[in-house]
């Protein structure tokens, strides 16, 4: 059996689901209790695009790396 | 989003004074602590690169950092927005009537809470500390009648002033209110 890097990858897109469900959540907070002013809409959109520049960089470096690589392999035994 | 004249339920002829957040340094500290977590993978792409020549090349540790490196991104500003959000939306709002206390204690806690200003016993206020000295914030604590919990307004600027305010207000209050009993 052979574990590849792949691993890294899909806990990446655990990390991504979390980040988006819990910016989320912020963000129903603050449209729902925080007040209409223009410090707190900046916040919102300063976040959102943040969140997007990262995302989309990630993404983008991650595309390029072979994630077929085998971390380990139960018949050698041999990590990395 | 609320109006800034929304108050949940408002008396007739009710007047909102005030509304108090924390201090603009609170945030200011909430912003650097968080620039400098941002800024500390180029300090640590440096170190590794000096330390171990050849890391960022080999095919397996490279994609493992690189996975790192966006995990620790992603988790500090979603934990910076979350600080943001936890810290903006804790809200004191003085009115001729009552001071309402809304405060958010992390993402999912919210307390919402009011004392009418007749009821109120004694009111102190504290400016602890080096920077709050210097940029005038601290806590105003408000005790009431009646009452074992008191209300504090957290890091709040010119606390001393607040203080007046609110004894004054309940001067007033109690005024109006002299047939009521506390």
């Amino acid at each position: 059996m052979v574990i590849t890097i792949s691993v890294f990858y899909y806990l990446y897109l655990l990390v991504v689901m979390f980040f988006i469900l819990y910016g989320l959540f912020n963000i129903y907070h603050l449209l729902i209790f925080g007040f209409f002013s223009f410090a707190n809409i900046l916040v919102i959109v300063l976040y959102v695009a943040v969140a997007m520049i990262i995302l989309n960089f990630s993404f983008t470096q991650l595309a390029l790396i072979d994630w077929q690589q085998p971390l380990f392999s139960a018949e050698s035994n041999n990590l990395f | 989003m609320i109006g800034k004249n929304s108050i949940p339920n408002k008396k007739t002829g009710e007047e909102i004074i005030v509304h108090l957040r924390r201090h603009w340094f609170i945030f200011f500290k909430i912003f650097l602590l968080f620039a400098v977590l941002f800024s500390l993978p180029v300090v640590i792409y440096y170190f590794f690169n000096a330390a171990l020549p050849g890391i960022y090349d080999n095919p397996i540790t490279y994609p493992i950092l690189l996975v790192g490196v966006f995990i620790y991104y992603l988790m500090t500003l979603v934990f910076a927005f979350t600080f943001w959000t936890t810290t903006y939306l804790d809200v004191w709002t003085i009115t001729t009537e009552r001071i309402i206390n809304r405060e958010q204690n992390g993402l999912f806690n919210r307390v919402v809470s009011e004392l009418d200003l007749y009821r109120v016993q004694d009111v102190t206020a504290e400016q602890k500390g080096f920077f709050a000295t210097i940029f005038h914030y601290g806590d105003v604590y408000i005790q009431s009648a009646g009452s074992k919990e008191r209300f504090v307004f957290e890091q709040v600027p010119n606390p001393y002033s607040i203080a007046k305010m609110v004894q004054r207000l309940d001067e007033k209050a109690k005024i109006n209110h002299a047939h009521e009993p506390v």
